[in-house]
C-alpha cells in the first residue's frame, strides 16, 4: 500500500531565485498534489499609489521586479499616457522597444542559466551568466543602469541615445549573439539535457487555454498569443513573428524562449537601422482622470495594468496582474503525477518571478 | 557532448573575471553612479529637495549645508536635471557601500567643498513642505 | 500617430448573474485575464476581464460593504481560484462556492484583510 507524506519545497531552495512555497503530497516518490502558498515578498506596492505622485510612481513600478523592470516601467507609462491622452513621440517609442527587447534578452539568458542549474548542468549556468554580463554592459552604456534601467517616464524617455552610439553597439550585439548560439546548441541537441526535459511537465493545449496560461508556457502548447501584437511602442512597425512550439513539455518551453532570443536580436537590429529622429519627451500637464486597462508582453507572459485616477495627483487604484500569477494554476496542474526529481525543473520552466507575483 | 566546444574555447581564452580590488573596471560613460554637489555653486534654492522622488536630499538654508541619504537615493538624476546652477551632478563612478544609518553632509569651506558623515535624522524623510 | 489604446468594453452586471454569464463566455471561447478589485468608500468595485482574439471584455460588479460576498466562477473557470483566494485574503470578501478554498491562507500575512476599506457600512 502506498504511503503518503508531505514534503515542503521552498521558500529557500537552491534552485529557486525567489521564495515560493509548495507543499508536495507524495506517494512513493510521485507527486500527487501540490499546494502553493505565497506572501514572502508581499510589499503592498499597490497601496503606495495612494501616497506618491503619479509621476514618481514610475520608480515604484520599475522596482516591482528586478528582471522585468524595464517593461514594468514602460507599461505603467504607456497606460497612464493612454488614460491622459498624451501622445508619446516616435523616437521615444522606438527607444522603448529597444530597451524592452534588451530586457527580454537579459531575462531569457538569465532564465537559461537558472534552468540549466535546476537540472544540474552548472557549467552551462556559468557560461550563460558570463554572456549576461556583456548584455548588462550594453544596458549600462545606453540607459545608465544595469538591472533597473530607469529609462522611461510619463511622456517619453529620460535620456536620448545618439544614432552613432546605437550603430556602435551593432557589432557588439552580433558577437554576443554568436556566442549565445553556441551555448543554445547545447540546450537544443545535448542528449543528457534532452533526457531531463523531453516529456516532463506535460500541459495539453486545451488545459493551457482553460487554465489561463500566458507567455512561453502557453506558446509551447501551441497557443499563438503574444501581447506585442497589440501594437504598442513601435512593435506594430517592426517585422516579427510569434514563436510557438507543439511539444507541450519543458523542452518545448525552452525552445520557445531560445527562438524568442533570436527574434529579439533581430528586432534590435531593425531598431538600430530604422529609428526615426525627433524629440524624446513631451511635457505632461494635468492629472489622470478615469480608468484604463493596458496589456503588455513581459518576458514571462502577458501583464495587465489597471490604472484609475480621480483628478488628483494620487491615483485611486493601481493594479498589476503579472504573468506568474496567471501561470500558478498551470504549475499546480503540471506537478500532478510527476517525480520528485522533476519538481525543480517544472517549477522553473514557467519562469517564476515571485516578486512580480506578489508585488 | 555539445558543451565540449564551449568548454575548449573558454579553457584557452583569458578569464572572464577580474581580480577586484587590485584591478578595477573603467567606469562606463553616462552610467548613473553617484550624486555629488559642488558647494561653492550651490545657492540653497532647495529645488533639488522638492523634486527628489524619495526625499533623499535635505538642504539647510540657515547653516548652508546640503545633505544626501545614500540609502534613499535611487540615482534617478532628477536633481541634476533641475539644478539651475549645475551644482548637483551625477557621476559615473560607483557609489560604494554605506554601513549604518548615516547621511553625507556637504558644506563650503573657503571656496572648496568639504563633506562629512552625519547621523540620519530620525525616521521622517527630508523636510518637504506639506502638499 | 494617435495615442495607443486597446479595444476595451465594460458592461455592468448584477452579482447573481455573474456565474451564468461566465459560463456563457467560457463556451464562446473567452479566457479569463484578471480580476481587479477597487475599494471605494462604502463598496467594492470588482472588474472581471476576459479576452478573445486581442479584444478585452470587462464585467463590472459592485458589492456593497454591508454584504461583502460575490459568487464564485470557478465552476467555469477553474483558474479563477487564485484571484478569488486573493479577494478573500486581502479584501475580506467572501466567495461562496469557491473550489480549492485556502480559507484565508493563500497569502501569508500578519494582518487579516489589509486592503479592506476604512469606511464601515452605511
Amino acid at each position: 500500500m502506498a504511503k503518503r507524506m508531505i514534503i515542503p519545497f521552498g521558500p529557500q531552495h537552491p534552485v529557486l531565485p525567489e521564495p515560493l512555497h509548495l507543499d508536495l503530497v507524495l506517494e512513493d516518490e510521485k507527486v500527487v498534489e501540490a499546494v502553493p502558498s505565497l506572501g514572502f515578498v508581499h510589499r503592498g506596492l499597490e497601496r503606495l499609489a495612494e501616497k506618491k505622485d503619479f509621476n514618481d510612481l514610475v520608480f515604484v513600478a520599475e522596482r516591482i521586479c528586478g528582471i522585468c523592470s524595464a517593461i514594468h516601467g514602460q507599461s505603467y507609462c504607456t497606460t497612464v499616457e493612454a488614460l491622459m491622452g498624451v501622445e508619446c513621440p516616435e523616437r521615444a517609442n522606438w527607444l522603448r522597444a529597444f530597451w524592452g527587447e534588451l530586457s527580454r534578452i537579459h531575462s531569457h539568458v538569465l532564465w537559461l542559466g537558472l534552468f540549466a542549474d535546476s537540472f544540474g548542468f552548472e557549467s552551462l549556468f556559468m557560461h550563460s551568466w558570463r554572456l549576461r554580463e556583456r548584455i548588462l554592459d550594453i544596458a549600462e552604456e545606453t540607459a545608465g543602469g544595469r538591472v533597473i534601467f530607469g529609462a522611461t517616464k510619463i511622456g517619453g524617455v529620460n535620456r536620448d541615445v545618439l544614432n552613432e552610439d546605437l550603430k556602435r553597439l551593432g557589432p557588439e550585439l552580433r558577437s554576443v549573439e554568436r556566442e549565445l548560439r553556441g551555448i543554445c546548441r547545447v540546450f537544443e541537441e545535448d542528449a543528457s539535457v534532452k533526457r531531463r526535459l523531453v516529456g516532463v511537465g506535460f500541459l495539453s493545449k486545451e488545459s493551457a487555454a482553460s487554465l489561463g496560461a500566458v507567455g512561453p508556457t502557453a506558446r509551447a502548447s501551441g497557443i499563438a498569443w503574444d501581447a506585442r501584437k497589440l501594437g504598442y511602442a513601435a512593435y506594430g512597425q517592426l517585422q516579427w513573428e510569434t514563436v510557438t512550439a507543439d511539444s507541450c513539455d519543458c523542452y518545448g518551453r525552452c525552445m520557445v524562449r531560445v527562438k524568442e532570443l533570436w527574434m529579439s536580436f533581430d528586432m534590435i537590429y531593425q531598431v538600430i537601422d530604422r529609428i526615426p529622429d525627433g524629440p524624446v519627451e513631451v511635457k505632461v500637464n494635468g492629472f489622470p482622470n478615469g480608468e484604463c486597462f493596458g496589456r503588455f508582453e513581459q518576458p514571462r507572459g502577458e501583464v495587465v495594468y489597471y490604472v484609475k485616477g480621480n483628478g488628483t495627483k494620487y491615483l485611486q487604484r493601481f493594479r498589476v496582474r503579472t504573468p506568474t500569477f496567471a501561470n500558478i494554476p498551470s504549475l499546480v496542474t503540471m506537478l500532478q503525477g510527476c517525480d520528485l526529481s522533476e519538481v525543480p525543473v517544472i517549477t522553473l520552466c514557467i519562469d517564476p518571478c515571485i516578486s512580480c507575483c506578489e508585488r | 557532448m555539445r558543451i565540449s566546444g564551449v568548454v575548449m574555447k573558454s579553457a584557452v581564452s583569458k578569464p572572464a573575471t577580474r581580480l577586484y580590488p587590485f584591478s578595477k573596471r573603467a567606469p562606463i560613460k553616462r552610467s548613473r553612479g553617484r550624486i555629488i554637489v559642488d558647494m561653492p555653486l550651490c545657492n540653497q534654492c532647495t529645488l533639488c529637495m522638492l523634486k527628489c522622488p524619495t526625499g533623499a536630499i535635505t538642504v539647510d538654508k540657515a547653516n548652508k549645508t546640503w545633505q544626501i541619504d545614500r540609502l534613499r537615493c535611487v540615482l534617478c538624476g532628477v536633481c541634476a536635471k533641475v539644478c539651475m546652477r549645475k551644482a548637483v551632478v551625477i557621476k559615473e563612478a560607483h557609489a560604494g557601500p554605506v554601513i549604518g544609518k548615516k547621511v553625507e553632509i556637504f558644506k563650503t569651506l573657503e571656496d572648496m567643498t568639504v563633506w562629512a558623515w552625519g547621523p540620519a535624522g530620525g525616521d521622517a524623510p527630508a523636510k518637504k513642505p506639506a502638499t | 500617430m494617435s495615442v495607443w489604446r486597446e479595444e476595451q468594453k465594460t458592461d455592468g452586471i448584477d452579482r447573481d448573474a455573474l456565474p451564468g454569464r461566465a459560463a456563457e463566455l467560457m463556451k464562446d471561447g473567452y479566457r479569463l485575464v484578471a480580476v481587479t478589485c477597487t475599494t471605494l468608500d462604502y463598496s467594492f468595485e470588482l472588474t472581471y476581464s476576459f479576452d478573445r482574439e486581442h479584444s478585452l471584455l470587462n464585467l463590472r460588479v459592485v458589492v456593497p460593504n454591508s454584504d461583502p460576498s460575490v459568487p464564485s466562477i470557478t465552476d467555469s473557470y477553474f483558474c479563477a481560484f487564485t484571484y478569488e483566494n486573493e479577494l478573500q485574503d486581502l479584501f475580506g470578501l467572501k466567495v461562496p462556492g469557491l473550489k480549492l478554498d485556502f480559507g484565508g491562507n493563500f497569502y501569508r500575512k500578519a494582518v487579516s484583510a489589509p486592503f479592506r476599506p476604512a469606511g464601515e457600512a452605511k
